[in-house]
């Protein structure tokens, strides 16, 4: 098997060359456009404006990349250059770490949520060109009504089907009382809710808060000997982790 | 000087695009290529890593055309090959119309419409606008990816320590607050993912009871566009 470290310096090392390779065509493009047409536009125009967004965008771009890297491991850096973090990539991570039943930051569900995440980015690349290919004569259907409200609840929809997997073990080894860790964070999601109904907008923001609060209760239990890592064998019984 | 219309809907535009996309193809293959085997070498069968392709073609499809119809919008306010660029890397539509709008009034215009009207020097902004604003995410991720990962990957290492429970503590915290921020949006969008958790629960029931494992490449598929679907009729209702 391939050492360890050298696999994780090496997939790091190319997510970061891939990271930059984008900023450059994302910078690159415009950069190219404005010179050969040269109709370069006042740099202090574009500050002004990309200061703005930078002010708005930089926080929720800090509180994702701590609150989704972890999940995602060496998958974030597909995740990040693509987009869609939320309504597609999440999903697909969870999903392939539940089909081959890991969890987490293991160096297996490393590998097959970036083997998931490089394969939907892909094919989401290749249905925008087809979409392109193919946007004048999709128009008037996707511009439908349903089809627009449908649209418009694609994430209940999607978390609403994450939820059986996320909160059902199935794998030999398990952790006994595991949905017991969020009860105390989603007890405190609702009350913030409620008294402060304005954090609505600040989804991000309550996730990065309910990130340590979710450790340090799941801390207390594990302390305390609620919850436990165990095993469970061919006959379905429960044993202690050796 | 050329126009916004002329530039937004340039050859070179379009030539520039594709040659980003390409590069952006090439690393999703490389990315695949290597952990597809890293996962053969780590013992995860080729049965388990062909049912996990599966299931991400399936899941991908729907979101995917999405943000085709997002497209559509977008390229009325900033042409067809870059909204095609903008959509396939980073961003979303509701960023993109928020990024565009910001750049053009900050250039005095009052809306999109007049600054469509306008040169190239205004479309020249709201490209690099638009690409200044959304790569914070990358640059911080690629500062930081590597240490979050590899620190988190080592404290859940220890069989029966605190490490394997605090990996699921990220996944947990996610669902905690995603499920009431969407069940506080509105009663439809509570019943949106009644029926999405509905659907999942039939669809196991129907794998358990006949044996078709295969359907389970599907789940997710299914739970989305009926889940998707039944907001039309819960909309009508609430």
């Amino acid at each position: 098997m391939q050492d360890d470290k050298k696999y994780i310096d090496s997939i790091h090392r190319l997510g970061r060359i891939g990271s930059v390779g984008a900023i450059l065509f994302m910078i690159g493009i415009p950069i190219i456009m404005c010179t050969i047409y040269n109709c370069f536009p006042e740099m202090s125009t574009v500050f002004q404006a990309g200061g703005g967004l930078l002010a708005m965008f930089v926080p929720t771009a800090l509180s994702e990349v701590i609150s989704y890297a972890p999940i995602l491991g060496s998958a974030s850096y597909i995740t990040f250059i693509t987009g869609n973090v939320m309504n597609l990539k999440l999903p697909v991570a969870i999903s392939a770490q539940q089909i081959a039943g890991v969890e987490a930051n293991t160096p297996e569900s490393d590998a097959v949520t970036t083997m998931a995440i490089a394969l939907s980015s892909l094919e989401t690349i290749i249905i925008i060109t087809v979409g392109v290919l193919l946007l004048k004569p999709l128009q008037p259907i996707l511009s439908l009504e349903s089809v627009k409200t449908a649209t418009s609840y694609m994430v209940p929809a999607l978390f609403g089907g994450l939820i059986l997997g996320i909160f059902k073990q199935n794998g030999k080894v398990r952790i006994k009382n595991k949905n017991l860790i969020g009860v105390l964070p989603t007890i405190l999601v609702i009350a913030g809710l409620v008294i402060f109904p304005g954090i609505k907008a600040k989804q991000g923001f309550v996730l990065l808060g309910m990130i340590p609060v979710t450790v340090l209760w799941a801390y207390l239990l594990w302390k305390k000997g609620v919850i436990k890592q165990i095993m469970i064998d061919d006959n379905g019984n429960e044993k202690p982790m050796e | 000087m050329i126009s916004y219309q002329e530039m937004a809907h340039s050859t070179l535009l379009y030539g520039l695009v594709i040659a980003g996309l390409a590069f952006v193809a090439f690393l999703c293959i490389v990315f695949f290529r290597k952990t597809y085997n890293r996962a053969l070498e780590l013992g995860i069968s080729k049965e388990t890593l062909k049912k996990i392709n599966k299931s991400t073609i399936s899941l991908t499809i729907v979101p995917s055309i999405s943000i085709v119809i997002g497209l559509i919008t977008l390229s009325t306010v900033i042409g067809t090959p870059w909204a095609w660029f903008r959509l396939s890397v980073v961003g979303a539509v509701s960023y993109e119309l928020i990024a565009a709008q910001m750049a053009t009034s900050a250039l005095g215009f009052e809306d999109m419409t007049a600054a469509m009207a306008t040169d190239g020097q205004t479309f020249g902004a709201v490209m690099l606008v638009m690409s200044i604003g959304i790569i914070s995410g990358i640059v911080i991720n690629t500062f930081l990816g590597k240490k979050l990962t590899t620190s988190m990957s080592k404290a859940g290492k220890k069989p029966g320590g605190f490490g394997p429970i605090m990996n699921g503590c990220f996944m947990m915290a996610l669902m905690c607050v995603m499920l009431p921020f969407q069940a506080f949006t509105g009663l439809d969008y509570i019943m949106v993912m009644i029926t999405s958790v509905a659907v999942s629960v039939i669809m196991n029931v129907i794998i358990q009871k006949t044996g078709w494992k295969w359907l389970g490449d599907f789940i997710m598929a299914f739970t989305l566009i009926i889940g998707m679907a039944s907001a039309l009729l819960w909309v009508k209702i609430f």
